[in-house]
């Protein structure tokens, strides 16, 4: 069941087109991740999904809402969680979900109900009669997720939601989501930290308001086919730049404290030829192949689109 | 080689308003390397970096930088600290060049203009010397930062979250900018909440809540951890999560299931069977531990 499609959508400030020609959909279960450097148009993308603006030319559907008429009822189908937790800091626990409740139009037993299950859902009932001034991070950002989720949204949107977290209360954060997924929502995340990609089960990377790539993690690292990745270490960094940056197959090399991560075409070689080439320059290296991480994925991905917008 | 430009012994910190920031933290960074001070946010990193620059007196404890007491001879170390503090402190209304200008006027440093031109091109903002720094992106007023901080050829250098809500790519220029720092022998010492970004320093201290979670040279960590990771790729995964989650506690990573495991063949055996009863269709690989499933496994055994 689509929760999300969206057809082209464009989206221009100005003569500064910030979406250009975004189609997306998203469906029910999923854990959609939307990736990009800063003003590569994610922002906007999100704004437009969220029915806060409007956009230039396009069609979409959120929770079987239209976009451009019932904008209105998209808002309460919804739930928003950003990285700057929107919290009432002088308020207790339970006081900020009863007014972000009440935001939502809940009233009386209804609201009364739902606090007591999201408190309970994302283990904060002992909690409640906390001040929200007084609690970690790693609660904090419980509390705001619990009052994104109050109404029961049919989508969830999250934008960083764990930067700057614990690891522990991060992995306790994503079970949450993917029991949220599992249970009936749709989650888009918003993120430029590739470390919160590897949680999503399906990503899209922009740039400059385009979709460049997209699919599954385990898909996105298929881009194995074109390109290959070698982490090589215990090797001198200065002639190693010397080396190895004049070879056109190479396409990509990133310095990783004291190794070298390696981005190379690998229809023009293979690991053979390379390691044979690196043994001869540097005997003591050591080089393996590696399987690329969401960054890698990025990092090549973007360079590539780069290159292909450039006239030749 | 391995002279220990900084160490810290049984370092404790409490605020005023009784806060432990710190308590009983103990290490060392050798000369040349990449030191990552890792810890979500309340740590105590900030803490403890304003400690090693002087700013802010702790407790209990001594730090000892070029082989000197930090409290008895500040004055002389200092001048070989280098620190970017979490929001650069740049003046908006001064270019570029004023603004490094203005840091090197501050340590009383007058033969610059050759560094001054070298840093400027390392960080490719030759060509924004007359720029006003609130013109600046947020990757540039960075490096410009980092160029203050350079400016009087500091020995030792200390970075406090210089990458939070930076984007991938000036995060990884950035990377690649400590690699050539490093080459030029300075020594880093970098905080960061993020543990992807730990891998790549030479030696780490991790903290949470003010403690020591684990510490030294990454290598020696990664080597000496019991565990494996068994990754599970299925096409429906958390019916695959469900069907194992009576004998193992794993975690969801997008389209994968990951089960840290002290004994893997064994495991594996048993999730084959629980997944082939069900019809999945799954794919299993092993993979070495990796900083954060350190991280977790080593909290999770001090709560235990």
């Amino acid at each position: 069941m689509l929760r999300i499609e969206a057809r082209n959508l464009i989206k221009k400030f100005d003569d500064f087109i910030a979406v250009d020609n975004v189609s997306l959909e998203i469906k029910k279960g999923e854990i959609f991740g939307l990736l990009g450097a800063n003003g590569a148009g994610k922002t906007t993308t999100i704004k437009m999904l969220r029915g806060i603006l409007q956009p230039t030319s396009g069609f979409a559907t959120i929770a079987g809402y239209d976009l451009y008429k019932e904008a209105e009822l998209i808002k309460r189908k919804i739930g928003y969680m950003s990285q700057k937790f929107t919290l009432y800091e002088d308020l207790t626990v339970e006081e900020n979900l009863r007014f972000f409740g009440s935001i939502y139009g809940l009233t009386g037993k209804t609201l009364s109900n739902q606090i007591d299950w999201t408190l309970t859902t994302v283990g904060l009932f002992n909690e409640k009669k906390y001040l929200t001034s007084s609690l970690p991070v790693g609660i904090k950002q419980r509390l705001a997720l619990a009052a994104a989720v109050i109404h029961k949204p049919e989508i969830i949107f999250l934008d960083e939601p764990t930067s700057g977290v614990d690891p522990y209360s991060r992995s306790f954060f994503w079970n949450l989501i993917n029991d949220f997924a599992e249970d009936n929502a749709a989650i888009i995340v918003t993120t430029h930290y590739l470390d919160e990609a590897e949680y999503c089960s399906r990503l899209a990377i922009m740039n400059k308001g385009k979709i460049i790539c997209e699919g599954s993690p385990s898909e996105l690292k298929k881009i194995d086919n074109k390109f290959k990745f070698f982490e090589i270490s215990n090797i001198d960094f200065d002639l190693a730049e010397k080396a190895l940056s004049p070879l056109d197959f190479i396409f990509d090399m990133s310095f990783f404290g004291s190794k070298i991560h390696l981005a190379t075409v690998s229809s023009q070689l293979d690991y053979v030829y390379l390691k044979d080439l690196l043994t001869r320059l540097f005997p003591n290296a050591n080089i393996k192949l590696i399987a690329p991480s969401i960054e890698d994925i990025f990092i090549v991905s973007l360079k590539q689109n780069e290159k292909d917008l450039r006239p030749n | 080689m391995n002279y220990q430009i900084l160490k810290v012994a049984n370092l404790s910190k409490i605020y005023k308003n009784k806060i432990q920031a710190l308590s009983d933290i103990t290490f060392f960074v050798s000369k040349g390397e990449i030191f990552g001070l890792i810890g979500p946010d309340g740590a105590g990193k900030t803490t403890l970096i304003r400690c090693l620059c002087g700013a802010l007196r702790a407790n209990n404890g001594t730090i000892e930088i070029f082989g000197k007491n930090l409290y008895q001879e500040h004055k002389n170390i200092i001048k070989d600290i280098g620190y970017l503090s979490q929001r650069f402190s740049l003046y908006g209304d001064l270019t570029v060049e004023e603004n490094i200008d203005f840091f090197a006027s501050i340590r009383e440093i007058d033969d610059y203009e050759s560094r001054k031109k070298e840093l400027l091109k390392k960080m490719s903002l030759t060509n924004f010397t007359n720029r006003l720094a609130k013109d600046l992106s947020g990757g540039m007023k960075q490096k410009l930062a980092l160029i203050c901080s350079l400016i009087y050829n500091p020995k030792i250098i200390f970075l406090d979250e210089p990458t939070s809500g930076v984007d991938p790519i000036s995060r990884r220029e950035f990377w690649n900018i400590l690699s050539d720092l490093k080459k030029e022998g300075i020594t880093i010492l970098i905080a960061t909440a993020y543990l992807d970004e730990a891998e790549r320093c030479d030696s780490i201290l991790a903290m949470n809540e003010g403690k020591t979670v684990m510490q030294g040279k990454l290598i020696d960590i990664l080597k000496s951890q019991e565990f494996y990771t068994i990754v599970v790729y299925a096409d429906k995964i958390r019916v695959a999560k469900n069907a194992v989650s009576n004998i193992f506690s794993s975690n969801i990573f997008g389209d994968k299931l990951k089960i840290i495991s002290y004994n893997t063949n064994g495991d594996i055996l048993i999730i084959e069977e629980k997944l082939k009863k069900l019809d999945l269709t799954f794919k299993i690989e092993i993979e070495n531990p990796d900083l954060e499933s350190v991280f977790l496994n080593s909290i999770k055994k001090k709560n235990a």
